[in-house]
């Protein structure tokens, strides 16, 4: 017994059409940021890139084109685990999730960056006005009171329960 | 000092120009909690206004005796903690509720006697289970009725030790000094393993999303979004320095790529414009580079220099390789690291001051070695931290000898290496010739991560020129292009051509930071890095 889905055949049964649709939802989570910018892409690029062992190559292996550039080894034979990654400026810091799942707060310095929580692009900066506690501190550390600006980083970060507000603590008295 | 923003017009709505907290939270949205747990036996709690601002409402007040706090969670309004504290070989988890309107001791709602147990304390008000965790083993109790749902010896160490339960109770997660991530699925008959994620990229924290679909982890300059898949993803090796890069050469027709992993003993010979499988040679040597030349491959462990006849075209046995004639021993004992020229006519080296003792004998070796291929085997080079007890200051030199007549060395150069470049305690991770074999690239670095790269010009009579790069710009480089002039930047998602125009996106853990992570050979752009299980090689 076979369901019929556009041109492809799909086998039949809970188990293959659950894996399917996993295997579909695995497919435009990876691909989400490339597609999301030209549709062409999921022949383009998406379709060349997916691991041999998926069931969307099986089942849409023909329509992969084999335009140039093309890649000759390295298909990953399952899928990866990182779906996303970022690179921030700074090498320590602090990432929250709202409370709703669709933005990501990180921290890596003292702005916060709002992030988009499946490609991790930043969506906008909350802005830390920090200068004149950060030279507060340094006029202190000029008169032998031992702080650094540099090493004070924020410390915690935290939604409000409506995900209205945001907060995050730094290392300063004032 | 807590900033508070409007999140969806980014204005800050206060300052609260308060001693800093370890943590906080919200209770509500009127109020934030900041806790401070210092030691095992005191946690100090302040309670601020949010939208007023400048001073605390409610005053600070400290209460010993609660121990280590495990979560934080608003309760119909009012934000309730849950801490451990053990006393007398006892352990109670403690649930309180804080009331921001009253100074009176904040009332205990529960009190869960459990079996005492050591590590770090993590509670789930979703399911009320609490977990302890030591470098060693994990722990997870069902508070309610003190009912052992998991103890697991760890094996790994976990790092920091510290267990996370996710928002919905659904998983429990540990961090491993390896950097895995080991989950536990919460079922009726108590937690089981659901996966073990290996992420590419060093972590330093992580935590769940709301609806336990992801986990986020931050680290040195990366974040990185990990799906929660219920088998183990594996990566044959996720420490990034380059210490462990694959290693490619191309015949000089470039139809054939030779692939071996650095430290690793099978070579791996492939047809360039297929990738298919054409021969695989066990050397049973832990190789520091090879090279292809005319129907050889010759190959260095910084010990020896052994070569290997190639076959022409596919092989049926890919594994029956005939030893070349060249098998000499270089030095008395393996350098750190080594790198053939692309001709074979030259190898470099670096290694400690130590290392480097007792080698100029066994050089004298060479000349068989010439007297077989007719080859010239003239640059050696010697990355030499003089005082290795003196930290920081120490000074770092690249030696460059030379041996006109193969018989015996001398130090014609001196180069004192950038010293943000060799930093005291890094090592000299990788070397490689340019392919017009002018320039040479030094990458330095720790174990866990690559540092700084060096790039040197090489003079007419092969001393040492100019610092071509110290690390400012590495991705201006000529090798990070290719001869058509495709490139891809550092971290960028796409590799353009010479116009910027964007010619193929890459997926995530495909992009690298670091430009030795690839090597173009012709328009053909290869993915050296070591946490892919073989190289990635792309035409253009």
């Amino acid at each position: 017994m076979t369901v019929t889905q556009t041109q492809i055949q799909v086998p039949a049964g809970v188990d293959t059409l659950l894996h399917t649709t996993t295997e579909c939802l695995r497919f435009v989570t990876e691909f989400f940021e490339v597609i999301s910018q030209s549709a062409p892409h999921i022949y383009h690029s998406a379709l060349q890139l997916v691991p041999h062992s998926s069931m969307v190559r099986k089942l849409y292996s023909q329509q992969i084109h084999s335009p140039m550039p093309r890649v000759v080894t390295g298909i990953p034979t399952s899928w990866d685990s990182c779906t996303a990654s970022a690179s921030v400026a700074s090498k320590v810091g602090l990432a929250v999730w709202s409370p709703c799942g669709q933005f990501v707060a990180v921290c890596f310095g003292d702005d916060i960056e709002v992030r988009d929580p499946n490609t991790l692009e930043i969506l906008s900066i909350l802005k830390a006005p920090l200068d004149d506690a950060k030279s507060a501190l340094e006029l202190l550390s000029t008169i032998g009171v031992p702080l650094d600006a540099a090493e004070a980083t924020a410390r915690s970060l935290c939604f409000s329960p409506d995900g209205r507000l945001l907060a995050c603590s730094y290392p300063f008295p004032w | 000092m807590i900033l508070v923003w409007d999140f969806r017009t980014g204005v800050v709505l206060s300052k609260l120009g308060v001693d800093w907290g370890q943590k906080i939270a919200f209770s509500g949205t009127q109020q934030i909690v900041s806790f401070n747990d210092f030691n095992s036996s005191l946690i100090t709690i302040n309670i601020y206004d949010t939208l007023k601002g400048t001073l605390p409402r409610y005053g600070q007040h400290s209460t010993s005796g609660y121990g280590r706090l495990g979560d934080y969670w608003i309760h119909e309004g009012c934000l309730r903690s849950a801490t451990s504290s053990k006393k007398d070989g006892k352990c109670v988890v403690i649930i309180r509720e804080f009331q921001p309107t009253s100074n009176r001791p904040d009332p205990v709602v529960g009190s869960f006697p459990v079996p005492p147990h050591d590590g770090v304390f993590s509670f789930s008000s979703v399911s009320f289970h609490a977990s302890f965790v030591t470098e060693t083993e994990v722990v997870i109790l069902d508070v309610r009725n003190s009912e052992t749902l998991l103890r697991e010896k760890a094996r790994q160490p976990f790092y920091r030790p510290q267990g996370y339960f996710s928002p919905n109770g659904h998983f429990f997660a540990c961090g491993t000094r390896g950097q895995d991530i080991f989950v536990w699925k919460n079922t009726p008959t108590g937690y089981v393993h659901w996966s073990t994620i290996t992420p590419r990229l060093q972590f330093l924290g992580f935590s769940f999303s709301p609806a336990a679909v992801s986990i986020l982890t931050w680290g040195p300059g990366k974040i990185q979004l990990l799906h929660l898949e219920a088998h183990d993803v594996a990566s044959p090796n996720k420490f990034h320095n380059g210490s462990e890069n694959h290693l490619v050469t191309h015949s000089t027709d470039r139809t054939r790529i030779a692939t071996v992993r650095r430290g690793k003993g099978v070579i791996t010979v492939l047809d360039s414009h297929s990738g298919d499988l054409q021969q695989s040679i066990d050397t049973g040597m832990l190789i520091q580079d090879i090279k292809i030349v005319s129907d050889a491959i010759f190959v260095t462990d910084g010990h020896k220099l052994v070569n290997w006849h190639l076959k022409p075209g596919l092989a049926h046995n890919v594994r029956n390789a005939r030893k070349g004639t060249v098998d000499m021993t270089l030095f008395n004992r393996p350098v750190p690291c080594s790198a053939l020229s692309n001709d074979c006519s030259k190898i470099a080296f670096a290694g400690k001051e130590g290392s480097f003792a007792g080698t100029m004998g066994s050089l004298a070796e060479l000349p068989r070695y010439v007297a077989a291929e007719r080859k010239t085997v003239v640059t050696i080079c010697n990355i030499n931290a003089p005082n290795t007890a003196v930290p920081n200051n120490s000074r770092h030199y690249l030696d460059l000898y030379m041996h006109p007549h193969l018989l015996n060395a001398r130090l014609i150069d001196t180069h004192t290496i950038n010293p943000r470049v060799a930093e005291y305690g890094h090592d000299v991770l990788n070397i490689r010739f340019s392919l017009d074999e002018r320039r040479m690239l030094l990458i330095t670095g720790n174990v866990s991560s690559a540092s700084c790269s060096l790039e040197l010009g090489l003079t007419e009579d092969w001393r040492i020129g100019d610092v071509i790069e110290d690390g400012t710009d590495p991705w201006s480089r000529t090798d990070s292009y290719s001869s058509d002039g495709c490139h891809v930047g550092g971290g960028s998602q796409w590799v353009m051509d010479s116009r910027h125009r964007k010619l193929l996106w890459l997926p995530p853990s495909w992009r690298t930071l670091f430009p030795y992570d690839i090597q173009w050979i012709g328009n053909s752009l290869i993915l050296l890095s070591g946490v892919h299980p073989e190289p990635i090689i792309i035409e253009f």
